[in-house]
């Protein structure tokens, strides 16, 4: 056929063929095209996974190796120890030991008294420890360790306080003793009562330079310290030997004379009461100021969480190609083949679970738990608008596949196609009593991994669902066909971190519910399961 | 997606469409872009070198699409919204790449050579497309955007960045040059000499 057409015409020939041509494009434009939508997702992920790396990496570096940093802790301590020692044995009119002791593990030894009476001959690497931590807590008195190269105090380095004190310098250890029984004995006080003693060393210094700034507290804490020490030599002199930091001959003779001077006469009642009450004092300033905080045994913890989630749900059931017959009777006007799950088009949505449960700590590693929480979990549906048309839902099936009864109702909701797209929302408001262990896998008291199970009984509080009808055409609210009672299953993993008293976690957790959503006699079962990260605080209440 | 879930697509009007779209629900956004790429990737193609560029084109063009719905006033055809926006794309891609530029100074095309080949007695769209894309570039531009999208000369003129006189004569030469490409390929025959320019559709 010969069609003839002017220029016009030729221009609408090809106007006409071109807008008929298609061509279909790749689905990498279509991912390009999505990928710069939604950058907010990409950027939570993103940032989800940085947190999440960032958390496994220092998880890991607290967990694989906490000695190193141990170490690291113990010699960033020596090394502000060090400087201190020096400016204390430079200056020792400055009394700043004690923060230092503080800080010094060594020092909770040698202040202990019964730690030095109980020295014994296999342990002279720990002597020399005590006796170079009696050096940096007494340097007022001039007790440098002979042992100890840092705390060897030079004659320029001895105040003129102390200048003129010779044998200080010559024998510190044995003159200490001297010195204390010397003080002791000018008091008149047959016990050593550092809290009474009146150290002449230190008051001469104190007088010498007047323009130092002695702290009295300081000092007199200084001065028990000091005495202490110097009591528990004296009162085992043999340790002393053993170190060889005095020779015993010295030690004896010191010794005599200040029981000579009555200096350690403990037989009055009187002087024992003072030895009683001063070993209380000692005690209580050990204890504040050396003694580290001994973690309680705490038992039980009170744990409150928050999760936000994203729930879901996995359909089953619904399909009716088994059944012997199409139920006459019940206006079932199609059926679909296959489940249920091939015709609905649902997607995830955002929920929450809150609560609280008790913790009780059976052993170090395996906590039980119980608590309430309360979740709301929902997904969306995507549906249609559509005109008010009839919507049956049958009831159950026999054992030989007959359907039972059904219900009727009328839904303007349609599944397949309306005037307009609408999106159902199914929430669910579930209150459940989550029972279960917690189990440590790794790490310290300060920073664990933890894994935890509960079973939870729970209690649907309210819904607003839709449900499918039999023929998959429509959705309908029905409340009569859903479970009341059911019971949910919860497993997760996280990260705890202790501050102070408060332990924090974080970590992820998956929920999945055991029995359907509906009763038995809905012939669809739905399982709502939720993926989340809970974030729960823990603190000790008994 | 499924079989089932295609035909919801079918069903989903404009109006949600948009809706959907303005909200930034992927769902809305894909049945949006199933719905009109087709068509406008062979938009695409008839400007652009080939189906990558032509793809590109594409992409960025429904990347503005979605960025600028809020700017759909509902004033005419939405797809003719689209299309627009597909094709001031397709013009500044081309103008970035300099191959637009490089080829307008094309005046005379005779050195392209058409090998006379018998085609299918039905006309296929497919096989015009492909003859407008043996043009110049420069010539299957203004012929793209006069005889198929609509444009003015005036128009052509300010998008292309040249005069236009410059348009109506490129124009000119491109329907002429792709008069005498169909004919050679026997997609139109050549007009009697009594009617003048009457051709006909084999």
């Amino acid at each position: 056929m010969e069609r003839n057409f002017y220029s016009d015409e030729f221009e609408q020939l090809i106007r006409e063929k071109t807008e008929q041509y298609k061509m279909y494009p790749s689905e990498k434009v279509w991912k390009g095209v999505y990928s710069s939508l939604h950058t907010k997702k990409r950027w939570y992920i993103a940032g989800m996974s940085l947190l999440i790396t960032g958390i496994i990496f220092l998880a890991g570096r607290e967990l694989i190796s906490p000695s190193s940093h141990a170490g690291a802790s113990r010699k960033s301590i020596i090394a502000s120890t060090t400087p201190a020692v020096k400016t204390s044995t430079e200056n020792t009119l400055k009394p700043r030991p004690f923060p230092e002791l503080r800080r010094t593990p060594h020092s909770s030894f040698s202040d202990n008294p019964d730690n030095h009476s109980s020295q014994s001959p296999g342990q002279p690497a720990d002597d020399r420890q005590r006796l170079t931590a009696v050096t940096l807590i007494d340097p007022e008195i001039g007790q440098p360790d002979p042992s100890s190269a840092i705390a060897q105090p030079s004659n320029q380095q001895i105040p003129a306080g102390l200048a003129g004190k010779e044998p200080i310098r010559q024998d510190p250890v044995l003159v200490a003793g001297m010195n204390a029984g010397a003080v002791l004995g000018s008091n008149g006080m047959a016990s050593v009562n550092a809290g009474s003693v009146e150290n002449p060393i230190i008051e001469d210094g104190a007088r010498n330079d007047g323009k130092d700034e002695i702290n009295k507290d300081d000092a007199a804490r200084a001065k028990a310290i000091a005495s202490t020490s110097v009591k528990s030599r004296i009162a085992n002199p043999a340790s002393l030997a053993r170190n060889g930091a005095v020779p015993a001959d010295a030690i004896g003779a010191g010794l005599k004379e200040t029981l000579a001077n009555g200096g350690l006469d403990a037989s009055s009642p009187a002087q024992k009461e003072l030895a009683a009450t001063q070993r209380i004092n000692w005690l209580r300033d050990f204890a504040v100021y050396n003694l580290p905080p001994s973690p309680k045994r705490n038992r039980t913890y009170l744990q409150l969480y928050f999760s936000p989630t994203v729930n879901y749900r996995s359909l089953a059931g619904g399909d009716y190609s088994g059944s012997k017959t199409f139920v006459s009777g019940v206006p079932v006007s199609l059926l679909h083949m296959g489940g249920a799950k091939d015709y609905v088009n649902h997607n995830p949505a955002l929920g929450f679970e809150l609560g609280g449960s008790f913790l009780y700590r059976v052993t170090r590693n395996l906590t039980l738990k119980a608590g309430l929480q309360f979740s709301y979990s929902r997904y969306t549906i995507k549906a249609y608008a559509a005109s008010p048309e009839r919507a049956t839902i049958a009831l159950g099936t026999t054992l030989y596949g007959y359907i039972m009864d059904s219900i009727s109702n009328y839904s303007s909701i349609r599944n397949f196609g309306g005037r307009k797209q609408v999106t159902l929302n199914n929430e669910y408001f579930q209150l459940a009593a989550p029972v279960g262990f917690e189990l440590r896998i790794m790490g310290n008291e300060r920073l664990q991994l933890n894994i935890a199970a509960t079973v939870q009984p729970t209690f649907l509080m309210n819904t607003n669902s839709y449900l499918l009808t039999t023929d998959y055409t429509s959705y309908t609210s029905q409340p009569s066909l859903f479970r009341r009672l059911n019971v949910n299953a919860g497993l997760e993993a996280f990260l705890s971190y202790r501050t102070g008293g408060i332990r924090w976690q974080i970590g992820p957790e998956f929920r999945y519910q055991l029995l359907s959503t509906y009763s038995n006699q809905y012939p669809i079962r739905e399982n709502l399961k939720g993926y989340g990260i809970k974030i729960g605080i823990s603190k000790a209440i008994r | 997606m499924s079989k089932l879930q295609g035909n919801q697509t079918v069903l989903m009007t404009e109006e949600a469409i948009l809706q959907g779209c303005l909200k930034n629900e992927a769902a809305a956004q894909r049945e949006l872009y199933n719905r009109y790429s087709p068509k406008m990737l062979a938009v695409c193609y008839r400007f652009a070198h080939n189906r990558e560029d032509a793809e590109d084109m594409l992409q960025e063009g429904f990347i503005k699409v979605f960025s600028q719905m809020h700017t759909f006033q509902n004033k005419g055809a939405f797809e003719g919204w689209i299309r627009r926006i597909i094709v001031h794309t397709c013009i500044n891609n081309l103008k970035k790449n300099k191959r637009f530029n490089e080829s307008l100074d094309i005046v005379h095309a005779n050195g392209i050579q058409v090998r006379e080949e018998s085609v299918p007695s039905i006309v296929q769209a497919k096989q015009i497309v492909e003859c407008i894309r043996i043009l110049p570039i420069g010539y299957r531009t203004v012929l793209n955007l006069y005889a198929i999208e609509g444009y003015s000369h005036k128009e052509i003129a300010e998008m292309l960045d040249i005069e236009e006189s410059t348009s109506r004569s490129q124009y000119t030469r491109a329907k002429q040059m792709l008069e005498d490409i169909l004919i050679k390929k026997k997609i139109l025959q050549k007009p009697k000499e009594k009617t003048g320019w009457l051709v006909a559709i084999r």
